[in-house]
C-alpha cells in the first residue's frame, strides 16, 4: 500500500464559452518523507494539483488516497500550506498567525510555547509580537511557513513559495527550507518555475504538460548540492529538455 | 484631536483660533450689527447663563438620550442585517430594490407621516434617526464583509475552519475597518436628523432649544445651540473612536 497515491486525476474548468482541461489523469505516488517538486510551464496543472491536494479545489475525477483511505471533503489530507504571497492575517501578530491553525480551539500556555519555538527555527526570535505589515518579505514568508508547520502537518504544500522574493533572501530561505525538511521528517510537495531550485531542493521533480505527468525524475544527490557537479548539471538537462518537450 | 509634536501649530486649534479672533474683532469694531452675530462674549455669557439654570444640561441630556436609543438600535439593526445578508444572500437579493428605494428618501421627508402615525413623543425622532442612520452603517458593513480577501478565507479552509469559524476569525476581523467607518458615518448623521427633528416637534433638546430661541430672537443662543452640538459631536466621534482604538488594542485577536 503506497503512503499517498493519486488515481486518474481530472480536473475541468468552465469557462462562458468554453471548458478547460486543467488536469489530464494524474497518476502518481509519492513517498513519505520526500521533497517532491513539481515544475512546468504557466497553465501546466501545477497550482490545479496542489489546490487539489489542499482541499481548496475539487477534483472532476479521479481519487486520492492516503494510507489507503479516500480523501475528500470530508477527510481531507493533513495538509499545511504556504502560498506564493505569505497571506498572513494583518490584524494578527505574528505569533497568532504561527497559531491561526489553531484560533478557534483557544491559545493555551503549551500552544505559545510551540510558537515561540517555531520562530526560534525560523530565526525569527524576538518578533512573536510584531504586526505582519512590520515585516520584510522574506520574513512574512517565514511567518507563512511557520504557520503551516504549527500543526504539524504530514504533508507540507507550497505554492511558489520564494516567487515574490529576492535572489539572496530566496537563496537563504531555499537553505531554511532544506534544513526543515532534513529535520522534520515531513513530506514537502512545492511547485515553483525556477528549474535550479527545484533541483536544489527536491528529492524528485516531477514535469507537468498539459495536465499531465510529462517526466519524473529523481535526484539522488546529497544536501547542500554543488550545481557545478556533472550530475546536477546532467539532472539540469534532463529537466530542461523535459520541459522544452513540454 | 490631540497636540501634536509640532505644537500648538499643528494641532488643528489655529484655524478655530484665528476665526474666534475675527470674530471678536469685527463684534468689537462693529463691523456688523450684533443682532445678526452677537459677539463672543455676549454668546459665552448665554452659555454661563444656561448652564447655571440647567437648562442647557437638560437639552443636551434630552438629545443625546435620543441619540444614544436611535443610534444604538440602528447600528444593531444595520449590522445584524449586513450580517445576516452576508450569510444568507438570497436575501439581498430579494431585499435590494426595496432597501435602494427607502436608501433615497431624505429622512426628513417622513416626519409629517412619522408625527401623524406615532404624535409628537420620543418615537417619531427615534425612528428619524434610525432611518438616517441604518444605510451608512449597514452598507459599510456588508461591503467589509463582502471585500474580504478570498486569499484569506482559503487559508481559513487550508487549516480546516468551517463556514462559521471562517466569519468569525477572518471575515469580521477584516471587515472591522468598513464597520467602523459606517458607524461614525452613522453617529454624525444621527445627530444632523436628532437636530432636524427636534427643530420640527419638540419640547426638549438642543435642536428646539434652537427654535425656541429663533423665535424669542436669541441669536446669541442659537449660536450657542450651534456651538453646542458641534462640539458635541466632535467629542462624541472622538470618544468613539478612542473606545475603539483601545477595545483593538486590548485584542480583536481574542
Amino acid at each position: 500500500m503506497s503512503w499517498l497515491k493519486i488515481r486518474n486525476l481530472k480536473k475541468k474548468f468552465y469557462l462562458e464559452d468554453m471548458d478547460v482541461d486543467a488536469l489530464n489523469g494524474i497518476d502518481l505516488e509519492i513517498e513519505e518523507g520526500g521533497f517532491l517538486v513539481i515544475v512546468g510551464r504557466s497553465g501546466s496543472g501545477k497550482t490545479t494539483l496542489l489546490r487539489i491536494l489542499a482541499g481548496l479545489e475539487c477534483e472532476t475525477e479521479g481519487e486520492i488516497l492516503f494510507k489507503g483511505r479516500k480523501c475528500g471533503p470530508d477527510s481531507p489530507l493533513p495538509v499545511g500550506m504556504v502560498f506564493q504571497e505569505p497571506r498572513l492575517m494583518p490584524w494578527l501578530s505574528v505569533e497568532n498567525n504561527i497559531l491561526f491553525p489553531f484560533l478557534p480551539g483557544g491559545i493555551s500556555g503549551e500552544l505559545h510555547q510551540k510558537a515561540l519555538d517555531i520562530l526560534k527555527m525560523l530565526g525569527l526570535e524576538g518578533y512573536e509580537n510584531a504586526m505582519p505589515h512590520q515585516l520584510s518579505g522574506g520574513m512574512a514568508q517565514r511567518v507563512a511557513l511557520g504557520r503551516a508547520l504549527s500543526c504539524d502537518p504530514e504533508i507540507v504544500l507550497m505554492d511558489e513559495p520564494l516567487g515574490a522574493l529576492d535572489y539572496f533572501t530566496r537563496r537563504a530561505l531555499q537553505r531554511e527550507l532544506v534544513r526543515i525538511y532534513l529535520h522534520g521528517g515531513k513530506t514537502f510537495l512545492m511547485v515553483t518555475h525556477d528549474v535550479g531550485e527545484a533541483l536544489r531542493m527536491g528529492t524528485r521533480v516531477l514535469v507537468l504538460k498539459d495536465g499531465k505527468i510529462e517526466a519524473s525524475i529523481p535526484v539522488p544527490l546529497e544536501y547542500p548540492r554543488d550545481r557545478h557537479s556533472e550530475t546536477f548539471q546532467s539532472l539540469l538537462d534532463e529537466v530542461l529538455t523535459a520541459l522544452d518537450d513540454a | 484631536m490631540k497636540i501634536s509634536k509640532e505644537g500648538f501649530m499643528g494641532s488643528g486649534l489655529t484655524v478655530p483660533v484665528l476665526l474666534l479672533i475675527l470674530w471678536w474683532a469685527g463684534s468689537n469694531a462693529g463691523w456688523w450689527n450684533a443682532f445678526l452675530l452677537p459677539s463672543p462674549e455676549r454668546v459665552m455669557e448665554s452659555f454661563i447663563l444656561s448652564i447655571r439654570d440647567g437648562e442647557l444640561q437638560r437639552h443636551v441630556w434630552a438629545s443625546l438620550e435620543r441619540i444614544i436609543k436611535g443610534f444604538g438600535l440602528s447600528a444593531v439593526m444595520a449590522l445584524s442585517f449586513a450580517l445576516l445578508c452576508s450569510w444568507f444572500p438570497r436575501i439581498l437579493v430579494h431585499m435590494e430594490p426595496t432597501l435602494e428605494f427607502f436608501r433615497h428618501i431624505p429622512p426628513m421627508s417622513t416626519v409629517p407621516l412619522l408625527i401623524l402615525w406615532f404624535g409628537i413623543g420620543e418615537a417619531p425622532k427615534i425612528i428619524l434617526i434610525i432611518l438616517a442612520t441604518f444605510f451608512p452603517v449597514y452598507m459599510n458593513a456588508l461591503q467589509g464583509i463582502r471585500d474580504c480577501d478570498p486569499k484569506l478565507t482559503e487559508v481559513a479552509t487550508v487549516f480546516g475552519y468551517s463556514k462559521w469559524y471562517r466569519f468569525r476569525y477572518v471575515i469580521l476581523p477584516s471587515a472591522i475597518p468598513s464597520i467602523l467607518t459606517g458607524l461614525r458615518l452613522g453617529l454624525g448623521y444621527s445627530w444632523r436628523s436628532l437636530v432636524a427633528a427636534e427643530l420640527v416637534a419638540a419640547s426638549s433638546g438642543l435642536g428646539y432649544m434652537i427654535l425656541d430661541a429663533e423665535q424669542l430672537s436669541r441669536s446669541d443662543v442659537v449660536l450657542m445651540g450651534i456651538f453646542v452640538i458641534g462640539t458635541l459631536g466632535a467629542f462624541l466621534d472622538y470618544g468613539f473612536l478612542w473606545g475603539i482604538r483601545r477595545y483593538l488594542k486590548r485584542g480583536i485577536e481574542a
